[in-house]
């Protein structure tokens, strides 16, 4: 294919760069001379070319020889003076020079570091592996960012933004109920909600084993921020993100102000797997007092008496069967490694004189 | 014999012996000298690629694996002007320095007539125009090759590459190069220009 691209380059039909080479340095084989001589006669540029191409080789052979003007004789005085001068690079390499096969170490962790990062990518975009997250903040993942591009939501690490930027402020609501950790994205939401034309609603779920925090963060005017309470537990369960779509909420101003009341006095949220999400009454807050555990989930029923929550359906972005790893801090780690180890190797080879 | 001597100096340049080493630097200075003239055009620079490379072929001489010698000497030179080339492009692009008097070459004639030696002076810069214009790796080759009469086996070794990869990179070389000179047709000896008449 490369010969066939490099006499297409040079206007030959299937034409042998050795045949070629050897007839225009007057070297070729009868064989040789037989295939051009073949080529020349269907083709009378080529040997016009040719001819040209030997008459170039001989007035480049002409071209007066040049010799040193010097002697350049090493002493033992500049190789110290060059070896003062080596830099850090050097050093790494000459230890490198006893052991040609060490040279390629590096490369081989620039390649590994790599294709890490691709399968963390890879495993990130399909799910297979979810983001760990053990400090607020940290839960962003490839996939949620593909998620919010897609949707024109915002993952946990964008509620402030998302509430405190009206071009979101109307377009969806979410519900995200994340690990223990995760509590401060909620707390700064809804400071950040409080000031926008929106508000932020993240009451606070507890149970004896599981314990998750819900914050619902609901884009509406003129709406009654109720922030988180805190708290802390002592499981830490896979953060999950829900997402609502958009929701008339101008039609449902009046249930929303019940809802901040209700919250106001400490009443729980109840959601269901299906992704309802409604309000309870006191006597469920007494039952449930805000308990919100996986076992939970499953019966958590849609209330009819709020008709916003009909329209709320929530959609899992990741899922409790994924691994849990760190990571864009891996992605970023392994980045960083195949980096360095690729430039590493790139200037061992050089410095190498290869 | 000179082949023995040659790896009884290397030898001997491994246990420390300048003297032997200077020997092959006597050996080997014009050839290497030739070529990063030809690469760099610049005869200073050229001269301390040169010095710098023989240093740098006597601390590492550890690493030669026993090819062919001059040709591990070139590719150490060849990179050296390769890493020279780039450096002047960077600063060429904030400064210019007027003061650089680049080497041009010179085409031999017998003729001892005024008139073709002023012919030659062009034709030697309208072969200097060409050359500029090739890629470093296409220049290197058609240096080794058409103007020093190397080998290709010497220079796939010099460069790290196949030996058909030499051809390729030579072969489009002299395709460009024919293009190029081809501008320039009253310049060209008869035996280049009889093939445009025909045509």
């Amino acid at each position: 294919m490369v010969r066939n691209f490099l006499n297409r380059l040079v206007g030959r039909k299937d034409l042998s760069i050795d045949a070629v080479n050897a007839f225009v340095e007057g070297k070729a084989s009868p064989d040789e001379i037989q295939l051009v001589e073949n080529l020349m006669r269907d083709n009378t540029s080529l040997e016009r070319d040719l001819y040209t191409q030997k008459a170039l080789r001989s007035l480049l052979g002409r071209i007066e020889k040049i010799e040193s003007s010097r002697s350049f004789s090493v002493t033992p005085e500049m190789v110290a003076a060059a070896e003062a001068h080596d830099s850090l690079l050097s050093r790494v390499t000459e230890l490198f020079a006893t052991q040609r096969r060490l040279a390629l170490a590096p490369a081989v962790i620039g390649v590994i570091a790599t294709v890490g990062v691709a399968l963390l990518t890879i495993g990130d975009v399909t799910g297979i592996v979810d983001q760990s997250s053990s400090i607020p903040g940290d839960s962003f993942s490839t996939a949620a960012i593909l998620e919010s591009a897609a949707d024109g939501s915002v993952s946990s690490t964008g509620l402030a933004g998302a509430a405190s930027n009206p071009a979101n402020a109307d377009s969806s609501a979410d519900m995200i109920i994340t690990e223990k950790g995760s509590s401060a994205a909620a707390a700064t939401a809804a400071p950040a909600a409080n000031s926008a034309p929106a508000a932020a609603l993240a009451p606070k779920l507890n149970s004896d084993n599981d314990s998750v925090e819900v914050a619902s963060v609901i884009e509406f005017p003129n709406a009654e921020l109720v922030g988180p309470s805190g708290g802390s537990d002592e499981s830490e369960p896979p953060s999950i993100m829900m997402k609502a779509p958009a929701i008339d909420l101008s039609s449902d101003a009046d249930d929303l102000g019940s809802i901040a009341g209700s919250l106001d006095d400490g009443s729980p949220i109840q959601q269901t797997q299906s992704g309802s999400t409604t309000p309870s009454d006191s006597s469920e807050a007494d039952t449930d007092s805000g308990i919100l555990s996986g076992d939970d989930m499953s019966s958590i029923a849609p209330k009819d008496e709020l008709p916003y929550a009909q329209n709320t359906t929530f959609e899992p972005v990741s899922s409790n069967n994924g691994i849990s790893l760190p990571l864009w801090q891996l992605q970023a780690s392994l980045a960083a490694l195949a980096i360095s180890a690729i430039g590493a190797w790139a200037g061992l080879r050089r410095s190498r004189g290869e | 014999m000179a082949s023995f001597d040659e790896q009884r100096l290397i030898q001997l340049t491994r246990d420390g012996d300048y003297d032997a080493f200077n020997r092959l630097v006597v050996e080997y200075q014009d050839a290497v000298f030739a070529v990063v003239l030809r690469m760099v055009r610049n005869r200073s620079a050229a001269e301390d690629i040169t010095q710098d490379t023989f240093i740098s072929a006597f601390r590492k001489i550890s690493s030669y694996r026993g090819a062919i010698f001059r040709a591990w000497l070139l590719r150490i030179a060849k990179n050296a002007s390769l890493d020279y080339l780039r450096k002047i492009a960077r600063r060429s692009e904030t400064s210019i320095d007027e003061d650089i008097v680049y080497f041009s070459e010179t085409v031999k004639d017998e003729s001892q007539d005024p008139e073709a030696d002023a012919l030659n002076a062009e034709l030697a810069r309208l072969i200097e125009h060409c050359m500029d214009g090739l890629s470093d790796d296409h220049r290197f080759a058609m240096v080794m090759i058409d103007i020093e009469g190397y080998q290709y086996d010497e220079t796939a070794d010099s460069i790290d590459v196949s030996i058909g990869t030499v051809k390729s990179r030579l072969n489009r070389a002299r395709a460009r190069m024919r293009d190029c000179v081809q501008q320039d047709r009253e310049l060209l000896p008869d035996s280049m220009r009889l093939y445009d008449k025909e045509n």
